[in-house]
């Protein structure tokens, strides 16, 4: 069942991961061919666009475009477990937010070749950046799993984004080291400033995995328990 | 309408959406500000709330959405419609009750910024970004507008407000993209008075035309249903052309042609071989049809040791060490049509100064004997021509340290000790000391007011030489923080300040016997992205030059060329590799204008670093 729900969900978001890889591959090739910024850089801008348009794609109508058309009625009808509607959505939306990723930072790595970025570099800064919008999209689930209007689901997501944006801030202005363990745009750091990347990175990558995890959780409970909403 | 109680039900229906803006556009300062005093140094907020503003347009945008929403849509519609109540009087009155709470929410941080910072620190410090109070509210003022009117028509919060943010940002990239001839957005930006005016012009009457539009579209009840489909591949369509022309007015330094060096080049610097460009090591260097072309000088025979001879028949004498200046390469000059490579040897004491437990206090230099050597630079080699013993100037109590070396044409500038000798080099291979003044201590250590240089007590110089030279000199002293470049071409004499945090052009206003007087004439800020991966300033020796009115600057990984000679500064072009491996260790400019550019590489193989040079020719932007 879980397949067939996967399945109506990538043909839902389809048009979505279309959306995502046409702007994406055509940014990429346009400022690669310019070279208006060095290819790091360039990887860098595509990336942090990336980091902020791709979540929002997904996270519009990932779990309110139900409610707003109405079928959660129908979809709830079906004899399945809630807990794996709601997987469904998140794993194609990850799994689509990582392919377009993915692609991205393959094709940089083709243009790429030869030129200033050391082979790998780019796809690496690209994949750290698709990790910290996929534990994003985590914490949005758990905040925005039971928005009925694409309105709420962005809220939920700008609360998220500026939440952790003043938590990291904050472990920057107070030099707050084992809070960096915490906020997802440390993989941005990372990703950015490899050689300057001071923590544990086993640490680092356990703390995200369970934080993930909890999100992932909340998120999930929150949307087994929907019926209060309808 | 009862207006008190209409601006009441207006007010509390946003309420909410006001204090959530609040808390997201206050928290940061807040938390800044809790930080500073916590670090002693009073609770005041400054640079974050300059970040937490960039969120003002965002949020009015947040708050014109909402303030449409609450009474727009289906069933509230009906509603006050009923009421009898103009139209163009209700939607006046949300539109300016909104934009008014809007300017609240976004005077908040300012004013706490304002006034924490004036009671602690001193408002000295806003100074720099008192621009920002005028820019954002006018932004934000646009986004309000714009997303009102999309609100009306949409009837959809979250589409509207990003509709609304598309056209704002799109109208905001307007200038830049038609073709103005604007390449610089620092400088055009902050310099071209007509064209921040236009800008504020279009802001505002696209704020007053959304307003208009808006009381048009409620009156007649005009809708548009959207798709989010749709929306997302228009406005990333629209993005797209933005960005293809934007780029296009953007400038950017091409690599027409890239050459890996082999072992034998690995001494990154370019020298002269009779006249012509070359690699240090050896190599001739070609530039054709922008392609690179290095061709291996076979007989390269150089008469260092020729002359070293006469100076030093016996070697170096007992006790005293050797020196040159400059260290590196010679200083060329040209006479006629010959090239002469030029150097000081000097022989001299080093006496250290040690505490009693034998630590180092002070090291000094004492010269006692000095030598400038002159070869004749041809393309097999250098020829031995003349050395000139300045010996006889030097005195056993030397108490200033320091040499300086300096060739203006046929002449030659020696600041040695406190002598400062004129050498006439129209005849090489018989040079004559023309002028001997003594040096005032305060010439060489400072003392100098700002804007005010004392002038170096030479007569035989060109006016404009003895200026630049002066210059040159003092302006070490007078500008500790920055590098100062002096243009060889310019009249009047002008030089250029780089600093950390930007490029300062001064222009000499007036000069005597004794003292010349410099105004600034310009300056441009360094943007984010110029400072961005990697400083400006770099750890090469001299890192900047002027030639042909452009000013060449490179750091590490990243060359910028400035246009220092027209009315304003102005970026011409950037090259950046961003790697921490990368650095560029020397920038020419060869005769049909293209940049050739060494660079390194380090990569780090198990315990060894590997190197490899790479050889660039780049396009010179104009």
């Amino acid at each position: 069942m879980l397949m067939r729900l996967l399945w109506k969900e990538w043909r839902e978001s389809l048009w979505k991961l279309g959306f995502g890889l046409g702007t994406s591959v055509a940014f990429t090739i346009m400022l690669f061919r310019i070279r208006l910024f060095p290819d790091m850089a360039n990887c860098a801008i595509i990336s942090v666009a990336q980091l902020f348009v791709i979540p929002v794609v997904y996270a519009l109508d990932l779990f309110s475009g139900e409610m707003s058309n109405g079928t959660i009625h129908l979809l709830f009808k079906v004899p399945v477990a809630r807990w794996k509607i709601f997987l469904s959505k998140y794993l194609m939306a990850i799994g689509c937010v990582g392919l377009i990723f993915m692609s991205t930072g393959g094709l940089m790595e083709i243009l790429g070749h030869g030129r200033e970025a050391e082979p790998g570099m780019l796809f690496r800064m690209n994949g750290l950046f698709a990790v910290c919008a996929g534990v994003v999209l985590a914490w949005f689930s758990a905040f925005g799993s039971q928005s009925r209007s694409e309105a709420g689901s962005l809220v939920a997501l700008f609360g998220v984004v500026v939440g952790w944006g003043i938590v990291w801030f904050w472990s920057i202005l107070c030099k707050v080291t084992w809070a960096f363990y915490f906020v997802p745009y440390t993989f941005a750091l990372w990703a950015v400033e490899p050689k300057n990347f001071e923590l544990s990175r086993g640490l680092f990558w356990a703390t995200q995995i369970l934080l993930m995890g909890l999100a992932l959780s909340i998120a999930c409970y929150r949307y087994v328990k929907i019926r209060r909403v309808l | 309408m009862n207006t008190a109680r209409f601006i009441h039900q207006q007010v509390f229906q946003l309420k909410w959406h006001v204090l959530a803006c609040l808390a997201l556009i206050m928290g940061v300062p807040l938390e800044e500000a809790v930080v500073n005093l916590h670090a002693g140094e009073g609770f005041h907020s400054s640079s974050l709330t300059v970040v937490t503003l960039l969120l003002g347009p965002l949020l009015a945008a947040l708050i014109a959405c909402a303030n449409v929403q609450a009474d727009l849509d289906e069933k509230r519609d009906a509603f006050w419609r009923s009421k009898p109540v103009a139209v163009w009087q209700f939607i006046t009155g949300k539109f300016f009750i909104g934009l008014i709470l809007a300017m609240v929410i976004l005077a908040c941080p300012i004013l706490f910024m304002w006034i924490t910072t004036a009671l602690t620190a001193g408002t000295e410090s806003l100074v720099a970004v008192r621009y920002l109070f005028l820019v954002i509210p006018l932004i934000s003022v646009l986004t309000y507008s714009v997303c009102f009117f999309c609100n009306v028509l949409v009837r959809k919060t979250a589409r509207a407000w990003l509709i609304g943010m598309a056209i704002a940002c799109f109208v905001l990239l307007i200038p830049f993209v038609l073709p103005l001839n604007i390449k610089d957005v620092a400088a055009d930006l902050v310099m071209v008075k007509w064209f921040l005016g236009s800008i504020v012009a279009v802001t505002l009457g696209l704020a007053v035309l959304s307003f208009w539009g808006s009381i048009v579209a409620v009156q007649r009840n005009w809708q548009i249903h959207t798709h989010l489909r749709g929306l997302l591949w228009g406005g990333a369509g629209l993005i797209f052309v933005v960005f293809l022309l934007f780029s296009r007015q953007v400038a950017n330094i091409k690599i027409l042609d890239e050459k890996k060096l082999s072992a034998e080049n690995m001494v990154m610097r370019f020298d002269k071989r009779g006249g012509k460009l070359a690699l240090s090591s050896g190599f001739q260097v070609e530039t054709r049809n922008n392609t690179i072309d290095l061709k291996p000088i076979n007989v390269f025979r150089t008469e260092y040791a020729k002359l070293r001879a006469e100076i030093e028949p016996l070697g170096i004498p007992d006790g005293l060490s050797g020196g040159q200046y400059p260290y590196e390469s010679d200083i060329y000059c040209q006479i006629g049509t010959d090239h002469y490579a030029l150097r000081l040897f000097v022989y001299g004491q080093t006496e250290e100064v040690t505490t009693e437990e034998g630590e180092l206090v002070k090291r000094s230099f004492h010269v006692k004997h000095a030598y400038l050597l002159c070869w004749r630079d041809v393309e097999a080699g250098r020829v031995a021509v003349s050395h000139l013993n300045l010996s006889e100037y030097l005195k056993e109590d030397d108490s200033m340290s320091g040499i300086v070396l300096r060739v203006t044409k046929d002449k030659v500038v020696v600041l040695i000790q406190d002598h400062c000798l004129v050498i006439d080099m129209s005849q090489p291979d018989s040079p004559v000391v023309i002028e001997d003044k003594p040096l005032k201590r305060s010439f060489v250590f400072g003392g100098a007011d700002a804007g005010v240089f004392p002038v170096l007590p030479v007569e035989s110089l060109d006016p404009q030489d003895r200026i630049r030279l002066s210059i040159g000199l003092a302006s070490r002293y007078q500008h500790r923080g920055g590098k100062v470049v002096i243009n060889e071409e310019s009249d009047p004499v002008s030089y250029v300040l780089v600093s950390h945090s930007g490029i300062a052009r001064y222009e000499v206003t007036g000069f005597d016997d004794k003292i010349i007087t410099l105004n600034r004439r310009d300056e441009r800020p360094f943007t984010l992205l110029e400072t961005l991966f990697g400083g400006v300033e770099g750890y090469s020796r001299n890192p900047y030059f002027i030639q042909d009115g452009k000013l060449y600057s490179w750091s590490g990984n990243k060359l910028m060329v400035f246009d220092v000679e027209g009315p304003r500064i102005r970026k011409l072009g950037h090259f950046e590799r961003m790697s921490y491996k990368y650095a560029i260790e020397d920038v020419k400019v060869v005769e049909n204008g293209n940049i050739l550019l060494l660079s390194r590489h380090d990569d780090k193989q198990g315990e060894t670093f590997v190197r490899t040079g790479f050889l660039q020719l780049l396009k010179n932007p104009e």
